[in-house]
């Protein structure tokens, strides 16, 4: 059974405007997708859907097979077995490790059992020995790997990433795609990821979807994707057909 | 000039001197002022507030431009109201709490509220949106959003509860309405400095507002020291 399904997922703005256009994909769990697109192709409205954050105006999100579109209490019990990891993530005015615990703290995990998990999170993404920080200081890649353990630490079935090194520097993506590559081998979760780097998408991806302008043209295999685009894709990955 | 600088040595004085009369009258004013502000900060304007705040109704922004109005309400008007409902032909007279502490408690909430709620809520709207969102993504229920938000905006919710103590131990008008400035009972420094200075017993009068002062000070330096603190 698929984890995660939309079905012609729609979402307007102003009444008028389509952002998502018609959207069906299909991830299946061990799942590594990565959808690219141009800027302002919908791919941060599509993960904030998938992430159960806004509402769609048309179609509908199943989760593990329950319809997870409207009812408030589904979507907080599906939102709580997956994870999302923004853009640029903000973090909350605490050290580093209450922010890396808040995740388990809203689940009522036990103290023991947080401090345990926090300190496995912080060791994945290389910040053992951060704890006290104020993570109000740490730089854009810290932070961002500070939302990458946060979002782990609660061992989502779904982790959601909104193009995690967007705004880094080159050191910084090097370290944050490590991390993720690390997460991707070790498969304990399916990941779902965007980027407008179709460099990056090519060396983490399993499967790619290509988002243009509001509409998912084309889902498959990464070398299917790079290698015989259909006509749309070929035109933005510059590929002669 | 010099009859002057005798008053303001006599109220030291009386301060100096652990003053009975001065100092019940402050523990008085102290402690009314404290439950009205708490009550009306805590189990008010903090639950209120949040609901407001994290809350999309028709006339929202109405509610909170009249809640934000009534910031100045007088308190001779709240005083008399109050005096109006617990006065014995009023609708609460059978509760005789006319000319007790516990009316003055309830007029200060009264006074109060506006301000603290008023504040609450701008302090959570200064909040950066993506802290709810990203509280939100993270697993956190409704109630859990609130918390966390409250959290990152603790300043600015701490500043509401100092002012609305401030409104609630500077005001005289409610406390003399409806507390009747009887001596030993419902006597507070704001009333007490009124009606001292109207007998022209001008050294008590500034004992009572040296006391005033420093808990004024006292609440701000508590603030201060609050918004300083680390994480």
């Amino acid at each position: 059974m698929a984890l995660m399904q939309a079905e012609n997922l729609l979402q307007q703005v102003n009444r008028k405007t389509l952002i998502l256009k018609d959207v069906n994909l299909t991830i299946d769990r061990g799942d590594v997708l990565v959808i690219i697109g141009p800027t302002g192709a919908g791919k941060t409205t599509l993960i904030r859907l998938l992430d159960l954050l806004d509402y769609p105006s048309g179609g509908r999100i199943v989760f593990d097979g329950v319809d997870v579109t409207r009812s408030r209490g589904r979507r907080l019990a599906a939102r709580r077995r997956i994870a999302y990891v923004q853009q640029k993530p903000i973090v909350f005015s605490m050290n580093v490790h209450d922010n890396v615990a808040c995740g388990l703290r809203f689940r009522h995990q036990k103290t023991q059992i947080v401090r345990e998990k926090v300190k496995s999170a912080l060791d994945l993404v290389g910040l053992a020995g951060y704890e006290k920080r104020d993570a109000r200081t740490l730089s854009g890649g810290e932070t961002q790997r500070v939302a990458i353990a946060r979002a782990l630490v609660t061992d989502p079935e779904l982790l959601l990433l909104d193009e995690p090194t967007a705004n880094l520097d080159p050191v910084s993506t090097s370290k944050i795609e490590e991390v993720l590559a690390d997460i991707i081998r070790s498969g304990r979760t399916t990941l779902l990821m965007s980027t407008h780097d179709m460099k990056q998408g090519q060396r983490l991806a399993r499967r790619v979807g290509v988002l243009m302008n509001g509409e998912l043209v084309q889902v498959g295999p990464k070398d299917e994707i790079f290698e015989r685009p259909n006509g749309k894709v070929a035109g933005f990955l510059g590929v002669k057909t | 000039m010099s009859e002057l600088w005798d008053s303001i040595v006599k109220a030291v004085d009386l301060l100096v001197s652990l003053d009975r009369e001065v100092y019940e009258i402050a523990w008085r004013a102290l402690w009314i002022a404290a439950i009205s502000s708490s009550i009306s900060f805590f189990v008010i304007s903090l639950p209120l507030g949040s609901l407001i705040h994290f809350n999309n109704f028709p006339g929202k922004t109405l509610l909170i431009s009249l809640i934000q109005t009534l910031f100045s309400l007088p308190a001779v008007a709240v005083g008399l109201i109050v005096f109006v409902l617990f006065s014995r032909a009023g609708p609460l007279g059978v509760m005789g709490l006319l000319f007790t502490p516990k009316v003055m408690i309830i007029g200060q909430i009264i006074l109060v509220t506006p301000v603290t709620l008023g504040l609450v809520i701008s302090a959570l709207r200064g909040v950066d949106k993506a802290v709810p969102e990203t509280a939100t993504a993270l697993g956190a229920n409704r109630f859990q959003v609130s918390i966390v938000t409250i959290r990152e905006a603790k300043f600015a919710v701490i500043l509401a509860l100092v002012m609305g103590f401030a409104r609630a131990i500077s005001e005289v008008g409610v406390s003399i309405m409806v507390g009747g400035n009887i001596d030993g009972y419902t006597r507070t420094l704001t009333t007490a400095i009124s009606l001292e200075t109207a007998k022209g017993e001008i050294e008590l009068s500034l004992a009572l507002g040296f006391i005033l002062i420093f808990i004024a000070l006292v609440a701000n330096v508590a603030l201060f020291w609050l918004q300083h603190k680390k994480v």
